[in-house]
């Protein structure tokens, strides 16, 4: 897939765990988990921001585009 | 009133031969009917099995909660097929039975109700049922892969 996830090094970098973020964002781990590994058709703005909001990011950060 | 007319002396009195629609109750010793009777109730019996079955999987997935499941889109094609065959058995039992019933006069074995149109009319919306949950389960799953 040609969109690229960060959210392993995001995490990484503020110390976190998936199962906190999680509960922070109100997503539910599974879904995260498929967000993670890039599994996932479409994110919803409304968890793009909760999870820019609790990772303190840009969505830029979390995403990049790859030819 | 005419009574007792010979058969083949049928155009001394009419232009056109006449048509009598009526129940024939098969004889005994003719066996070729009786069997292509009971093997044509056999296969019907064996479609509606089917069509049964397709149907209860189809409300079990409703009834969970869970109607756009991918596979109900090739049950109700299923369905769909089913419905043609059964008129295909029944066309074929028609042709048969006209061949092979023991009478002296000649008749046309008559077993469907309708014809074809109202078949195929019930054909297509089973698969047109079949496109709308097709659509519905790409959507169910485009759904469960957005977070």
């Amino acid at each position: 897939m040609p969109i690229e996830v960060h959210l392993d090094k995001l995490l990484t970098d503020r110390e976190m765990t998936l199962t906190e973020l999680s509960s922070q964002v109100g997503i539910t781990l599974a879904n995260l988990s498929i967000f993670k590994t890039g599994k996932a058709r479409a994110i919803r703005f409304s968890t793009l921001e909760a999870i820019c909001e609790a990772l303190d990011c840009q969505p830029a950060d979390l995403l990049t585009y790859r030819r | 009133m005419l009574t007792n007319l010979e058969i083949g002396e049928e155009s001394r009195y009419f232009d056109a031969a006449p048509t009598v629609t009526a129940p024939i109750l098969l004889d005994r010793e003719d066996t070729d009917s009786r069997i292509v009777g009971v093997l044509g109730v056999l296969s019907l019996l064996a479609l509606a099995w089917v069509a049964l079955l397709q149907l209860r999987r189809i409300v079990r997935s409703a009834r969970d909660g869970d109607p756009f499941d991918p596979r109900n889109v090739a049950r109700f094609r299923w369905l769909a097929a089913t419905v043609l065959v059964a008129r295909l058995v029944l066309e074929a039992g028609e042709r048969i039975l006209t061949r092979t019933l023991d009478v002296d006069i000649p008749v046309e074995a008559s077993l469907a109700q309708t014809g074809w149109l109202p078949v195929f009319g019930a054909a297509l919306g089973l698969l047109a049922l079949s496109e709308i949950f097709r659509a519905g389960s790409e959507l169910r799953a485009f759904e469960q892969e957005t977070v």
